[in-house]
């Protein structure tokens, strides 16, 4: 149902798979363990005042540049891997807002979800826990059209 | 991962809610201390806690009568099993973010369709701007469940949650 769903969106808004699509991906780690570093990300501060951990730190931050109907895969941890597609871009009223999928897996345990969110919202997913120590992984993902 | 513990998720939250003997209370603070699964699953319960309390205080202050009803009537009917996951008791702003997906105990898949109401009736355009609209999530777990939330700034939470030990894994909310 997933692939007729990204298929229908691919050929539904195919004027926007020009469109330069940038995915800014932020891998953060939340422990229970220390304290967070003094220059956080906005997307960490976000983060702080929402869960309850009490450190979070970035362990990595890039970008991939995506077409629409395109994905990419992010190998995290602890042999974790995160595969984001771009799906569709959409005009809505007011302002453009980019569809995703993010598929992540690690050991028997996966995490499938599919959202729209508008061009520069940043969304949090669960990425797995570490294989040591009590921390978790978390993706901030930010969709960016030019 | 942690390795896994023999300590329930039942033991554990009576832990939390200190509803042990102080025998038990003790002896248990002493395996948390050096069992990182434990802290965890705590962290974890800490969080839906809150989260899921904090939803309950909105509904009762800002739930208009009949509400719960009106969305249930606005959203396609998926099947039971599925809809039985979709809490329709939240606020209208987090009706739709706020998603439980139960998970059973046995290596499962749970599914849930929560298209937003904004597509469906333009006048329900209630949710943050930074929100994003959930239009699916999956999840394969043996004992975790995925849950939807909004942060603190608006932006969207999809996160990955213990089911219980006490309903046959099915994650429900906590007590406010």
């Amino acid at each position: 149902m997933m692939i007729g769903t990204a298929l229908m969106v691919a050929l539904g808004l195919g004027n926007a798979a020009g469109a330069g699509l940038t995915i800014d991906v932020q891998v953060i780690e939340a422990s229970n363990n220390g304290d967070s570093p003094g220059a956080q990300s906005v997307a960490i501060r976000d983060l702080g005042a929402t869960l309850s951990y009490k450190s979070f730190r970035t362990l990595s931050s890039e970008q991939r540049v995506l077409a629409v109907g395109e994905g990419t895969d992010l190998f995290l941890p602890d042999g974790a891997v995160a595969h984001i597609s771009a799906l569709g871009v959409e005009e809505k009223k007011r302002n453009r807002t980019v569809r995703l999928r993010v598929r992540i897996e690690q050991g028997q345990e996966s995490l499938d979800t599919e959202y729209s969110v508008r061009n520069g919202g940043t969304v949090f997913v669960s990425a797995g826990k570490r294989a040591t120590g009590d921390s978790v992984l978390v993706l901030a993902i930010a969709p960016h059209l030019k | 991962m942690p390795p896994p513990c023999h300590v329930s998720g039942l033991e554990l939250s009576r832990y939390r809610d200190r509803e042990l003997s102080s025998a038990n209370l003790a002896e248990l603070e002493k395996h948390v201390e050096g069992c990182g699964s434990c802290q965890l699953r705590l962290a974890d319960s800490a969080v839906l806690s809150r989260l899921l309390g904090a939803q309950f205080l909105q509904a009762e202050h800002a739930l208009p009568p009949g509400f719960a009803r009106g969305v249930m009537a606005r959203l396609p009917q998926p099947p039971p099993t599925l809809i039985a996951t979709l809490r329709a008791w939240l606020p209208p702003r987090r009706a739709l973010t706020l998603g439980l997906v139960g998970v059973a105990a046995a290596a499962s898949l749970a599914i849930v369709f929560a298209p937003s109401l904004r597509n469906q009736d333009d006048h329900l355009q209630e949710t943050t701007e930074n929100e994003a609209q959930i239009h699916s999530i999956e999840v394969t777990s043996p004992d975790r469940s995925a849950m939807v939330f909004e942060s603190a700034e608006g932006n969207t939470v999809i996160w990955m949650v213990p089911s219980t030990d006490e309903d046959g894994g099915q994650a429900t909310p906590a007590e406010p």
